[in-house]
Order: structure tokens, then C-alpha cells, then sequence
């Protein structure tokens, strides 16, 4: 009698209630009728998904709170990932017009520069910017020699040779062009990127090597200072020890 | 007449001076080059280059790349090489064993 009751509570509001309602007076139901007589063996069977659920009403009311703020932080984050991921593919599907590469280029110990290089699309020339725009290809390089001219100091400039002579015009090639370029192009990129991260690991351990030893200077300073302050204090507890104890002394004298 | 090879990777010189004929593997088989070779180009395949220095063979492993010969001077860029007297043939054969445990493993997992 008890679990027909139920029975047609369920299937009298299939979709239209809220499910939480449903729960709750649910539950009350069966609180009710549980205070008036033991439960009879139908029903503890029929209603079992609901009661392993079931505890109070507030503590309810407060997991259904953090879902909502769980749901509204997913809802966020799966924006800012659809967002993402379009720009992403378009990175992938699309093509681009440019592929640039930002190092540090390490010029000596105690010198760094940022540095531009463009990898795609391939040119001779004007593949390293600097910050100011200015083309650092090694191409550009000159060398400045100073030397002594008929007795005075002078400075000679030359270019820097650029390696590797003319393609004999008779070269013959021994595969298609497109598998010669496969085997090329990935080793020009692939020494171009290690290049980058060398020049990159150079300039930042020699940044790192200075500032640690600006920072010992200053520690050995800083201890000179420390260990004269300290001396003195200590000079200064015993004098006064000893004057304490002179007095003393002569007072009893 | 003997030829100058310079076998280069990114981060290393693995060998710059003169041998007298090499046998180079490239994607469209194998190739001897001899003194006075017409200039080609050619992209390297993973395989194993030999060497002669008077009658006595040289072997060196080379991980891909591209090769120019003109001119008796022979230039090979490769991604990694290998001198044949550096590999050690008990660390190959394990490391071989692992790599293939780790092809089927992935067969297995592409299947599935």
C-alpha cells in the first residue's frame, strides 16, 4: 500500500517537476510514515537509490549551492578553452605568414642582446633584427683590425667572408627536388633553432655568473661591516664589565 | 688524387680530412664516390657511410641529411653520426631491444 503510493507520486510528474522537489518530498514521505510503523520489506527494496542519498535537507541545500558555483567556473573555463583552441587551429589548419624566433644573442661575458630572427619565410639577407630594427645578419659583420701604419695607429675594416663557393653549373641532383628539399630544409631549420637556444644558454648563464658575483662582493662587504660592529659592541660590553667591577672594587676598598 | 671529407652535424665536426673512396647511402640506394666524381647533390638516408683510408675500412653511422660532392671535396651534413669504433655492440643490442618491445607495444596500442 505504502510503495504504490509512491509508485504513482513518480509517474504522475515524469519530466515536469524538479528533480530536487521530488527529492525532498520524497524524503519527507517517507520520514512521516517511517515515525507511524517499521518499514515494510517492499518498500526498503523499492525506493533504494533515493534513501542511500538521502541526509538532511540543509546539507543538501549547500551541495547544491557548490555545484552551481563548480558549474559556473566550468562553464568559464570551457569559454576561455573554445576561444583558445579556435586560435590554436587556425595556427594549425591555416597558414602563416611568418615564423619569428626571440633569443638573447650573447656577445660577451658581461653583454646580451635580444634578437629577432625571422625562420619562415627563407631570405639571404635580413633574417637577425635587433631591438631597434637594425639587420645583425652575420653577412653584415665587419671586422675592424687595429694596426700600426707607418708608425701611427690605424684601424683596417674588412668584410667577413661569407663560406661556401659558387654550385658548379654542371651539378647534377640525385633525387627529386621535393625529397632533396625534405632533407634540407629540416636540417637549415633544426640548426638555426639549436643555434638560437646555444646563443640563448650562453647569455644567460653568463648573466648569471654576474650577478652571483655582484652578489659575493656584496656579501663579503657586508660581512666586513657586520664583523666591525661586532667587535665593537663586544668591546664596548667588556669595557664597560670591567669598569663596573672597578668600581665595585673601590667601593669596597 | 684523394678526396677531402668533412662529415658535419649541428653541433659537432665527426670528421675533416682525406680519404681515398666512400660508399654513401642515400634515399635512392648506395653510392661510391671516387677521386675526380662529377659534382652531385644528394639527400642522405639513415644508413651507414664506410670509408677507405689505403685499404683499410672505416664504418661511421649517419642519422639523415644531405650531402654535396664536386670538385674532390666531398661535404656531408647529417643530423647525427656515429663513428662505427665508438659504438659500443652490447649497449646497441640492448637498446635495440627496448626500441623494439616499444614498436609493438605502440602496433598494439594503434590497433586497439
Amino acid at each position: 500500500m505504502y510503495s504504490s503510493n509512491l509508485h504513482i507520486w513518480v509517474s504522475s510528474k515524469p519530466s515536469n517537476s524538479n528533480k530536487n522537489i521530488l527529492f525532498y518530498q520524497f524524503n519527507q514521505n517517507l520520514f512521516f510514515q517511517f515515525s507511524k510503523r517499521l518499514p515494510p520489506k517492499s518498500l526498503s527494496q523499492s525506493p533504494s537509490p533515493f534513501t542511500r542519498i538521502r541526509c538532511c535537507l540543509r546539507e543538501l541545500r549547500k551541495r547544491i549551492e557548490t555545484v552551481k558555483s563548480t558549474q559556473k567556473i566550468t562553464e568559464a573555463m570551457k569559454l576561455v578553452a573554445a576561444a583558445k583552441v579556435r586560435r590554436a587551429q587556425e595556427a594549425v589548419i591555416n597558414e602563416v605568414d611568418k615564423v619569428e624566433l626571440v633569443y638573447t644573442k650573447f656577445v660577451s661575458l658581461v653583454k646580451s642582446d635580444p634578437v629577432i630572427r625571422t625562420l619562415l619565410p627563407l631570405s639571404v639577407r635580413g633574417e637577425v633584427f635587433d631591438v631597434n630594427g637594425n639587420c645583425v645578419d652575420a653577412v653584415e659583420d665587419e671586422l675592424f683590425m687595429l694596426t700600426t701604419k707607418e708608425g701611427k695607429l690605424a684601424v683596417e675594416r674588412d668584410k667577413v667572408r661569407v663560406e661556401g663557393g659558387p654550385i658548379s653549373p654542371l651539378m647534377q641532383f640525385e633525387q627529386d627536388p621535393v625529397q632533396i628539399l625534405d632533407a634540407m630544409i629540416p636540417l637549415y631549420l633544426n640548426s638555426q633553432i639549436l643555434r638560437a637556444l646555444q646563443e640563448s644558454l650562453a647569455s644567460e648563464l653568463a648573466a648569471r655568473m654576474n650577478a652571483m658575483s655582484n652578489a659575493t662582493d656584496n656579501a663579503v662587504e657586508l660581512k666586513k661591516n657586520l664583523s666591525i660592529v661586532y667587535n665593537r659592541e663586544r668591546q664596548a660590553k667588556i669595557t664597560s664589565e670591567i669598569l663596573e667591577i672597578v668600581a665595585g672594587a673601590e667601593a669596597l676598598a | 688524387m684523394t678526396l677531402n671529407l668533412c662529415v658535419l652535424t649541428p653541433n659537432r665536426i665527426v670528421w675533416d680530412s682525406e680519404v681515398k673512396e666512400i660508399i654513401l647511402s642515400t634515399n635512392s640506394g648506395q653510392i661510391g664516390v671516387l677521386p675526380n666524381h662529377a659534382p652531385i647533390a644528394t639527400a642522405v638516408d639513415i644508413g651507414i657511410l664506410r670509408i677507405r683510408l689505403n685499404d683499410q675500412w672505416l664504418t661511421m653511422a649517419l642519422m639523415g641529411g644531405f650531402a654535396r660532392i664536386g670538385n674532390n671535396e666531398i661535404t656531408i651534413f647529417v643530423n647525427d653520426a656515429e663513428k662505427g669504433s665508438d659504438i659500443d655492440p652490447q649497449e646497441a643490442q640492448q637498446a635495440l631491444e627496448i626500441d623494439e618491445m616499444h614498436n609493438l607495444a605502440c602496433l598494439f596500442v594503434n590497433v586497439k
